[in-house]
Parts: C-alpha cells; structure tokens; sequence
C-alpha cells in the first residue's frame, strides 16, 4: 500500500471479506480437505491391495540379492539386508501401521469422550478424579510412558493398542471435557433441562453431538502421532514382531546402511511422511468445514 | 381466578453472600399474561431462572418461596422438578438460534419433550409435533419439522421454540426476552400468538422484557423492577397510562413512540447500582428527580396506591405532564 494506507477504508474491505477475499479464503481449506483425503484414500488401498500389489512375499528372502539397489529387476525398491522385498514391504507394513493406528485410535476416542463428557457435565468429585488421572498422564511424557508400558506387558499388538488406550484418552477427556463446560450452560442444553428430560438424554442427544465432531477431526490428527510412536516402539525393537513388516522395523534394520544404502531408511521414512502428512491435511480441512459451520 | 404460579419474598443471592434480588414477590393465573420489565441488571430474569429451577452456577435462592399450583417449588427434589419442568412449565428463550440445538431436527426436539411427558409413542409424538407446529402459526407443519434449526428464520425459529415449550402441555409459560432478537413484525407476531395460547389453553404466561412497547400490547399486569427489587405492580393500563414510580414514569419517557422525535426521548442519568452496593434508602434515589432526604433514610415499602403497588412515597407528587400513550 502507498499514499492510502492510513485512510481507513472500511467499506472495500467489508465488501471484500463477503466477496472474493471469503471465497479465496475458503477455496484452500476446502483443497486440504480433497488433497488429504485423496492422499489416504490411496494410501488406504495401496495398503488394503498389500497382497496383490506386492510383487514377492514381504518374509521372503533372497539370498543372491541382499541389499539390492532399487531399479534391480524384479525389485522395483531394491531389497534390504536379507535380501526381502522393499516394496512389498512397504506395501504390508501400510497395512500393519495404518491398522494400528486407525485401531489404536478408537478406545481412546471412546473412553476419553464419554470420561470428559461425564466430568464436564457432572463436575464435583467426579470431575475432579477425572482431571487428576488426566494430569498424572499428562505429567510423563508420552513416548517415555508408552514404552514403559509396552515393555512391561511384552510387546505385541495387543500391548500396543493396551498401552495406547491407557495412555491417550487423557487427550479426548480433556478435549470433551472443555467443550462440554462451554456448551453445558447454553441456552439449548437449558431448554432441554426446563423441557424435563433426564440428564443422561441431554447429555446423549444434546450436548455429545454437538462436541463429537472436534473430537473425530482430533482423532485423525492422533493417527499420524500414533502412526509415529507405533514406528517408534518398531525402531526400539518394542514393535510388531517379525517377520511382519512395519515402517518403524524397516527404518531400524536399515540404521547399519545409512552410509551406503540410503534409500533403505529413506523409503519407509517417506512413506511415513507422506501418510502423516495427508491425515494432517485430512484433519485440518475438516477442523476448517467445522469452524465454518 | 386463583393463582397458578404464586413468588412470594424471593430472594436470591450469589453464593458469596451478595444479595441480587431481594423479596420479589408476583403470581399469575391460568389465562393470564404478567410482564416484567426493567433494565439489564434489574434481576427480571435472574427471578424467571429461579422459577424454572436454572439458576447459574455460582448463585441461589437466599430466600421465599416459589409456589406452583400450591406446591413448592423450591428444594423440590430431581424428579419431581422434571415432571414439573416441561410437563407443566415451558420456558421460552431470548435467542431462539443458541436455544435449539443445531444438530436435532426441529420436529425431534419438539416430540422428544411430548414422549417424555405425556408418555406417547414415537408417532404419536410425531404427529403431536406436526399439530404444535401448525398451532405455532407455521404452514407446512410436516415438511418443516424434518429440518435443522439453521434452515429456518429467526421468527420460525422463535415459533419452534414455543412449541417445544409447548410440547408436554404445561400450564406456566415463561419467556426470557422472547421477542428481543426478532424484527418488529415477527414481534407482533410471536405476542399475538402468546395472546392466543393464553386465551385458548388458559396456560399462565410470565414474559420477561426491557420493553415496555411489549408489555403494554400483550400484558394483562406488568410488574415493574429495579436494582434486584419491584418497584411497582398493577394492570397495564394503570402502570402504563399513569405511573405512580419515578422509574415506570422516566422508562416510559425513553420508549420511541411513531409520535415521537428524538428530542422528545429523555434517557435516565446515572446507571443501576452494583450488586451488593450498601443501599439504605430507595435503590432508585440517585436517579429520581423527586428525591428527598427521607427517601435516602429508609427504603420504601411497596404500598397501595390508585388500585396498584408502588415503592414511592412520593408517587402523589409524581408530575404526569400528559398521558403516556404508547403504541399498541
């Protein structure tokens, strides 16, 4: 701006907000949500076609092949240490991971919902013992209290999504509780109470709608965090164990051959990149059509 | 006719100990339609809340009793105020958009409180949601009440929001601000049709308001309150022709009439007092024009004047340079 930049021009920019600024506004949002969507839809099926994909068995190994570069015929991603697949690795360890994460995800999702939404709604002692535990989880940090966990009950998947359940419904507790207190004293949640329903009816039909969706869109964000720590507990040998294939493994077997054989660690690393990136965008483009409701 | 609804020596306070209201008393009978006014702060709705049993955290009835067909309401257990609240009282609110919840069809919300009510079956509930719907004034009944709030009008809205207080017969309606976010037309809708429930269904209905145009088109006695207190009852016609309190008289004076200009609007100098401010004398003494030393000593107690209530001791020399005659 030059000569005009001090003279408010409150007219213009309303007009535009309404106009065009709103619509370019609104246009990139609504392309995360289709890009990441697009993303994981293909991500999703790479992973749910893993076996028909894949070129040989992700277990197999090939002897006259160890550490293949990719490009090696009949190896399009090359071959790793002992000589298996990269690719149909890749391909089974998407399945593992994001069966995992996506698994791993919904008891805390429902824990935490229906634990925060009581503690919002009833306060008192509940909430009170509701938001303690929720501290005390949150005291440690995350990753340190996963692999304690993990450890403890043995790895495994089970363990896995044990760990992961006691440890993050913290966040949805938190998350509902928040929104409930906000929402309790609205005007609709007193309609309701002067309209004699019973609290669990308000609390049910009333107030968790109208919270639920943050939560998901929360959720989808937690995948890739959980995608993370999964990779994680596989690269400490606290992971899937072999010979399933998971990212995190893959990534770890490849540590000796970072000097020489890059794209061993490369690979996997990208892959998590990439699936973290289209749940983030996923979850960003549907926090945006909430906001804008 | 004796009273349905019947507060008497109501007060409430914060849980501090700061008093807000202090010994509001007021009735209504079946059929009939009681304002009360003030201004933001007066306690009007703090006393409805009350009433609903909905007071906000944080504050409480200090006080009196709440006496619904001569059955106290006050310290009434969980279930019997839900059987009381919907099946026999409904409650209408300011906002009609943050009073329904967006994410229920307008048709569930209402069949929800008739199920829990009078017991009905979901299609019963159903078609007694079409039938309130129709008896709201709104056309097309069945087809508008399979769509979300956001898909109506702030006057359908409004509409909606009656017959969900409608929905388990109650025979107490009370209305927070009901018309305050609606246009003037939508306004004239929503009191006819409040007019018309209680004729018809001889339900009670309290309406809350900051205006007196309102309450003197559909009130049949406004209860006129300042600084958490009444300070004057009677008819409408009374209380609007020829009020006996400096406060009625100054509030009529700030009300825009078609007859009037801009110059001829006097505002009301000073502002409420503060919850909990130490007030000996009249609450309204600062601001009145009338004032005398007495009026300061010792708070004047509601006493019969011309067939209505006032807090003024002073009402005899209450100046009326001519009949206050709004718009009806």
């Amino acid at each position: 701006m030059s000569a005009g930049a001090g003279i408010p021009t409150a007219a213009p920019t309303w007009l535009g907000r309404s106009g065009a600024v709103a619509r370019a506004r609104r246009t990139p949002r609504q392309s995360e949500l289709v890009i990441g969507a697009a993303l994981l839809a293909l991500i999703l099926l790479a992973a749910l076609l893993a076996g028909v994909l894949a070129p040989v068995d992700p277990a197999r190994q090939d002897p006259a092949q160890l550490l293949a570069a990719p490009g090696t015929p009949g190896h399009p991603l090359g071959t790793d240490h002992l000589g298996r697949d990269v690719l149909s690795r890749l391909l089974h360890g998407a399945r593992t991971d994001l069966l995992i994460g996506i698994g791993a995800v919904i008891a805390p999702l429902v824990i935490g919902t229906a634990v925060g939404a009581l503690a919002g709604y009833l306060g008192g002692w509940v909430d009170a013992v509701v938001m303690r535990m929720v501290d005390l989880v949150f005291a440690f940090p995350i990753l340190v209290l996963l692999i304690a966990l993990v450890f403890v009950l043995e790895p495994g998947v089970v363990s896995i999504l044990v760990a992961i359940a006691v440890i993050d419904w913290v966040a949805y507790a938190r998350l509902t509780r928040a929104q409930v207190l906000r929402e309790k004293d609205l005007d609709y949640v007193l309609a309701a109470r002067v309209g004699g329903l019973t609290h669990r009816r308000i609390l049910v039909r009333h107030v968790l709608p109208n919270v639920i969706a943050q939560n998901v869109v929360y959720a989808v964000s937690d995948v890739v965090l959980i995608i993370l720590a999964v990779t994680t507990l596989g690269f400490l040998g606290l992971g899937i164990p072999p010979p399933a294939a998971d990212w995190g493994q893959m990534i770890a077997d490849a540590q000796p051959y970072v000097g020489a054989q890059w794209w061993l660690a490369v690979i996997p690393g990208a892959a998590i990149l990439i699936t973290g990136i289209a749940l983030s965008l996923l979850g960003d483009g549907l926090a945006a059509r909430i906001e804008r409701r | 006719m004796t009273a349905l609804l019947e507060v008497s020596g109501l007060q409430i306070g914060l849980d501090t100990g700061v008093p807000l209201v202090h010994d509001v008393s007021l009735s209504a009978a079946p059929g009939e339609l009681v304002g009360v006014v003030g201004e933001s702060g007066s306690g009007k709705s703090l006393t409805l809340r009350a009433v609903a049993g909905l007071l906000p955290a944080g504050v409480r009835v200090t006080g009196g009793s709440v006496r619904f067909d001569s059955q106290e309401v006050l310290g009434a257990s969980e279930p019997n105020l839900r059987a009381l609240r919907g099946g026999s009282i409904g409650m209408v609110f300011q906002e009609p958009m943050t009073a329904l919840n967006p994410t229920m069809r307008v048709g569930a919300q209402i069949a929800e409180g008739a199920r829990a009510h009078l017991g009905l079956s979901r299609r019963a509930a159903d078609q007694r949601a079409s039938e309130l719907l129709e008896r709201v004034g709104i056309r097309d009944a069945a087809k508008r009440s399979r769509l979300y709030p956001h898909q109506l009008s702030g006057g359908l809205r409004q509409r909606v929001m009656i017959a969900i207080a409608l929905a388990g017969s109650p025979r107490l309606l009370l209305c927070d601000e009901p018309t305050t976010a609606l246009d003037a037309t939508v306004t004239a809708q929503v009191l006819e049709l409040l007019d018309e429930l209680a004729r018809d269904l001889e339900v009670a209905i309290v309406l809350v308001t900051h205006d007196l145009g309102v309450v003197s088109r559909a009130c049949h006695r406004v209860v006129v309150m300042y600084a958490g207190r009444i300070v004057e009852e009677g008819t409408t016609d009374a209380v609007i022709r020829r009020p006996a309190h400096p406060y009625t008289l100054a509030l009529l004076r700030a009300v825009p009439t078609r007859s009037t200009t801009i110059d001829d609007l006097v505002p009301i100098p000073g502002a409420l007092p503060g919850p909990g401010a130490p007030l000996d004398g009249c609450p309204f003494a600062p601001r009145c024009a009338l004032v005398e030393d007495a009026c300061r000593a010792k708070a004047p107690p509601l006493i019969e004047v011309e067939g209505r209530r006032t807090a003024c001791r002073r009402s005899e020399q209450l100046r009326r340079p001519r009949e206050v005659v709004l718009d009806r």
